[in-house]
């Protein structure tokens, strides 16, 4: 036992500024790690979800499987790249303007009107050897109970991982909410201010309706929303929209919806009203057109075949076997 | 008293046993003599393709991470009890598929449009609004909570695997000296689970033999007390003996050593918890992240080092880490590293879709890398007791 060193005496203190040292070095990490957005901030391409609220556009905190969406509201869905988790600037290029989608869908009883608007967004912003293709929207008639999932499956056709969004009518083809650590270069549109500063998670989980209204699941009680308008128009051929034009739906005789494999349905042509003013904030970027459709916009099937799996069966089996082998050489 | 099971031993260095090799009888086959690999390499391998494991929803590369962790353990596991546990873990795997997919049947988010079948739905207050039992079971549900059941019973085969090839008492004694204390406690506590039921086993025959009851609640009361005092009365008796040989004696410390360990023990947690939250919020560069998890590391490092001096032990046979353990440890943690860095460049294939159903892909570098964990199958020395048959 080594008796008691007069450096003893002196050393609790130098441990103690060793304590204090380390405390501010821990201090001045937590202070760093607190400052939100640094330099080489994360930004996230995926779908976000937007609920017409009348003038422009609220990002949804709440997945589309969460909401009842009311007769008459307007849901909105943008592909594109936000640095943040409350989609800023990522909201849909056109105005959410239900009586322009819905006008020829007359209102029934016992049915609810919701118009989509599926906006693909940029080029710029489009995964590797992709392209988004025009806007589309649809006036759906559903059941009350129709979620806005439900409704969304009616409009486009869907590819979900984990609860998220990941593709509308086959874009993007195969990722899913992707983390890009580049910062996307700022166009005019996503310098504009968020709608909505809410912190919600980045891609919409489609989870289980929070507000039940005392009925059944949707799927259960009522089948999937079927559209019901007949007709389709497409976008008139004009070249420069003027800013305060939103919608462009001159009637024309053929549909032409933005990504392949679109089929709506020939109908009787019906003219759509004028365009009225809208009262969207004046934006540098002219709007893109809208194309009106009347059955749900499917993308095209590009999973991969089942090739790749019966070699990955066959080397799993063939493993297997060793394993089974190696069990039998050693007697017990 | 032995408190853990002198096991045999073949190799005097590992100079030798990376050296030198054996020609068979028939024609010539070049394999490492027999020893025991160092358990920390087994636990490195099975971890590394337990996180593998953990980053894919892909059923192709579960299928493989399991084959393979099946293939090393019938090839290198010894002939020791614990090696008779990883098909135990199989059957747990298969047990957790079937959980899964019925919780997803029963109480799941719906997925996809493919309903199969309707289950009656159960009315919960509006408390539970978010909640749903029973309902619409669609097929891309069922192939999604496969899939999670399967992704859980991968890893549980990854730590299956180091259970049977490891042996715990090897691993045991080689933790760091800062844990020695703790690592006696669980020597002692592993060996006397065993005890504790042929006591059990001691006191119901004694009981049967006076024709008192065994079953039952009277007979489970009964014999509690004769079994606890047995279990005290040998603890007593191991803490006299363990005493009596010095256990339990601590080197003297400085008061300096004492605050330095503190500190650094105490910082390297704090820095740990900051670190890791850097490392998984996206918000916070990764440069940061891994700044503060190595700064906690070498925290942790020191704050052992110097806790560790308060025991003045050596070691008994350590067992060597030479190049066998290099190779298993590289061989399991390649996969991690090549999941890791797949999922994070983000290129597809670890995720099957599953709304729509699609067939699995077979991404190309997680194969091989997942196919490099099969070499220590081969390249592994064979433990002791199984190559003396």
């Amino acid at each position: 036992m080594p008796s008691p060193r007069p450096e003893n005496l002196v050393c609790p203190r130098a441990a103690r500024a060793v304590l204090a040292v380390l405390l501010v070095v821990v201090g001045a990490f937590a202070a760093l790690i607190a400052t939100p957005q640094n330099a080489s901030a994360m930004s996230y391409r995926y779908w976000s979800y937007w609920i017409g609220n009348g003038s422009g556009w609220t990002y949804s905190p709440w997945g589309p499987a969460s909401l009842r969406p009311a007769d008459g509201s307007v849901e909105g869905w943008r592909f594109g790249v936000s640095s943040g988790t409350s989609g800023a600037g990522l909201q849909p290029r056109a105005t959410a303007d239900f009586d322009r989608i819905c006008a020829d869908t007359s209102a029934e009883e016992g049915i609810k009107r919701v118009a989509v608007i599926i906006d693909p967004g940029l080029a710029d912003d489009a995964p590797d050897g992709e392209s988004p293709g025009g806007l589309w929207a649809m006036c759906v008639s559903a059941p009350p109970s129709a979620t806005g999932a439900d409704i969304l499956r009616s409009a486009a056709s869907v590819r979900t991982q984990a609860g998220m969004v990941c593709g509308l009518a086959g874009y993007p083809a195969r990722e899913c909410a992707v983390v890009l650590r580049d910062e996307p270069e700022n166009s005019a549109e996503q310098e504009s201010p968020s709608p909505s500063a809410t912190d919600a998670p980045a891609p919409q989980p489609t989870s289980r309706p929070s507000t039940v209204a005392g009925d059944a699941d949707p799927t259960t009680s009522s089948p999937l929303p079927t559209p019901t308008r007949s007709s389709a128009t497409s976008p008139s051929p004009r070249a420069t929209p003027s800013a305060d034009q939103p919608l462009d739906t001159a009637a024309t005789e053929q549909s032409t919806p933005p990504p392949d494999g679109a089929s709506p349905t020939g109908g009787v042509p019906q003219a759509t009203s004028k365009p009225a003013p809208s009262q969207a904030p004046a934006e540098t970027e002219p709007r893109p057109e809208v194309s009106i459709v009347a059955a749900a916009v499917t993308g095209p099937g590009s999973g991969p075949g089942p090739l790749m799996a019966i070699i990955g069966g066959a080397a799993i089996a063939v493993i297997a076997l060793l394993a089974i082998l190696q069990r039998r050489r050693v007697p017990r | 008293m032995t408190l853990t099971r002198p096991e045999p031993r073949r190799t005097i260095t590992p100079s030798v046993a990376t050296s030198v090799v054996k020609p068979a009888s028939a024609g010539v086959v070049w394999r490492p003599l027999a020893r025991w690999l160092h358990p920390g390499a087994w636990w490195a391998w099975a971890l590394g393709l337990a996180v593998a494991a953990s980053r894919t929803t892909n059923p192709l590369l579960l299928g493989l991470i399991i084959a393979v962790a099946a293939l090393v353990v019938y090839a290198r596991r010894p002939r020791a009890p614990w090696g008779r546990t990883f098909s135990a873990f199989l059957v747990l795997g298969v047990i957790i598929i079937a959980i899964r997919i019925i919780v997803q049947m029963l109480l799941g988010i719906p997925i996809g449009t493919t309903v199969l079948f309707t289950l009656p739905t159960i009315g919960l207050p509006d408390v539970f609004a978010g909640i749903q039992i029973g309902g619409p079971v669609t097929g891309e549900e069922i192939l999604a909570g496969a899939y999670e059941g399967l992704r859980l019973a991968t890893i549980l085969a990854c730590i299956g695997a180091a259970n049977s090839l490891a042996s715990p008492a090897r691993l045991l004694a080689s933790v760091p000296a800062a844990l020695y204390e703790a690592g006696v406690a669980v020597v002692i506590a592993v060996t006397f689970a065993p005890q504790l039921i042929s006591d059990v086993r001691r006191v119901r025959a004694a009981r049967r033999l006076r024709g008192r009851p065994v079953r039952g609640l009277r007979g489970i009361t009964a014999s509690v007390m004769p079994v606890l005092e047995g279990a005290l009365d040998r603890s007593v008796n191991l803490a006299a003996a363990m005493d009596s040989r010095g256990y339990g004696r601590r080197a003297s410390r400085t008061r300096v050593e004492r605050w330095v360990s503190a500190g650094a023990l105490l910082g390297a947690l704090t820095f740990g918890v900051i670190g890791t939250y850097a490392v998984l919020d996206a918000s916070v560069p990764t440069v940061v992240g891994v700044t503060v998890l190595s700064i906690a590391i070498a925290a942790g490092l020191i704050g052992m080092r110097v806790a560790g001096r308060r025991t003045a032990r050596t070691r008994y046979r350590p067992d060597p880490w030479a190049f066998p353990e290099w190779l298993t440890a590289t061989c399991g943690l390649l996969p991690a590293l090549v999941f890791i860095g797949v999922g994070i460049v983000g290129s597809t294939g670890l995720a099957t879709s599953v709304d729509p159903a699609e067939w699995p892909e077979l991404p190309l570098l997680p194969t091989i890398a997942v196919l490099c964990a099969m070499f220590p199958a081969w390249l592994a020395p064979e433990p002791p007791d199984r190559s003396a048959s």
